[in-house]
């Protein structure tokens, strides 16, 4: 049985995000909004919650997943190194929906990283996923609430139709502004290298 | 205007040793399986043109000879070209893993406008995923019988419409959609992007 509970986007009950987190940190599976679409959350440090997305996504686990975090801190805690060409692109535009790729930390989840040796972090855009994170004080999972190959969900109903049973709590906070996903920079390389065009147009 | 969707699959041996390139497998599918993925949604009518349908038969698409082999892709897109029962030939060479039907649209949204539709990405003229009309013929004929394998060769007899990379760009990295699969180098980058791009990350 799914729950669903109400956080107001302009005013995150404190309550309500920590109920959310514990239940992340139990190994959970809690769905959330982002920037674009609703997001399917997961420990990302946890490697059973992990498999847990790919399951409740029926997809095979051969793709890396990206994850949120809630500080630059927690970003240099997943990756390798951190260049000046990155740091300066996390001041332009986090929070927010560029997608950095760095060389992933080798002692992290292999399930994470599909065996790439990369990992994708972003500090969120919406107020509630970066409170999510910030309460439950982990990285967390973001792929789009949905069996793959569906259409991403806008609202908490749209995942409840989807993955009723299979995820343990939705987080409504109303419709998102769907659209493109995050931008994905990889800054593994020198010059950085776009992956995928989504909602920021580096300049 | 009726338009077919033309593969390029003539092309000799690859920088990679062993399969044509459009044969090698990407995430559990042929390159050129995905780009058939990517031209059906916009084209009901497809082509492959080759001079080994031995290999491409599995595909059960028609399949017409490179009649200028040895003259470059020119000579391979005059042969789809001339072989089309429509109005014109969108054409794409068989190396090119990510396609996007999207991009695809964007090119075919504008035929009509002109003979020749095309993407620019720089200064580069994206030959390879563009659209031709059946007016470029004669003017295809005069270049390629001059010995000039130039593709571009003939674009200043016609009437060119350019598809700016920032139109693309709203679907996909233009780098990534035009992007060919030439040497194990791009083969393991189209690896990893294929990876990125096959997740849906928010």
């Amino acid at each position: 049985m799914t729950e669903v509970c109400w956080v107001d986007p302009s005013a995150p009950d404190p309550g309500l995000l920590q109920e959310a987190a514990d239940c992340l940190l139990r190994g959970g599976l809690v769905a959330f909004p982002t920037e674009s679409f609703y997001g399917l959350g997961a420990n990302a440090m946890d490697p059973g919650a992990v498999t847990r997305v790919f399951e409740a996504k029926g997809r095979p686990a051969s793709s890396p997943l990206l994850v949120l975090v809630d500080s630059v801190t927690m970003a240099e805690s997943l990756v390798v190194e951190m260049s000046e060409a990155a740091r300066e692109l996390m001041a332009r535009y986090w929070p927010g929906p560029l997608t950095l790729v760095f060389r992933a930390l080798p002692d992290l989840p292999k399930e994470l990283t599909a065996g790439t040796g990369t990992i994708g972090v972003r500090i969120p855009g919406h107020r509630v996923a970066l409170e999510l994170v910030r309460t439950a004080r982990v990285p967390v999972t973001a792929p789009s609430a949905n069996p793959s190959g569906g259409e991403p969900p806008t609202t908490a109903q749209a995942v409840l139709e989807k993955l009723d049973g299979v995820i343990d709590l939705i987080i409504d906070s109303g419709p998102t502004s769907g659209g493109l996903p995050s931008t994905l920079l990889d800054v593994t390389t020198t010059p950085p290298r776009l992956i995928r065009q989504g909602k920021v147009t580096l300049s | 205007m009726n338009v077919t969707g033309v593969v390029q699959a003539g092309g000799k041996a690859t920088r990679m040793g062993g399969d044509p390139k459009g044969l090698i497998e990407l995430g559990g599918k042929k390159v050129i399986e995905r780009i058939l993925d990517a031209l059906a949604p916009a084209l009901s009518d497809l082509l492959i043109v080759t001079n080994t349908p031995e290999l491409y038969g599995f595909l059960g698409l028609p399949m017409v000879p490179d009649v200028f082999p040895d003259h470059g892709s020119l000579g391979g897109i005059y042969s789809g070209l001339k072989t089309v029962k429509g109005d014109a030939a969108f054409t794409v060479a068989c190396d090119m893993p990510f396609l996007h039907p999207e991009v695809v649209r964007l090119v075919l949204a504008h035929a009509g406008e002109a003979d020749v539709v095309i993407p620019k990405v720089g200064e580069q003229l994206e030959t390879m995923h563009a659209l031709y009309s059946k007016a470029c013929l004669p003017h295809m004929e005069a270049v390629l019988s001059a010995k000039r394998f130039k593709i571009v060769g003939f674009f200043d007899k016609v009437r060119v419409r350019i598809i700016s990379e920032d139109d693309v760009a709203r679907f996909r990295s233009p780098d990534t959609c035009f992007m060919n699969v030439n040497t194990p180098e791009e083969l393991s980058r189209a690896r990893e992007i294929l990876a990125r791009l096959e997740h849906d990350q928010l």
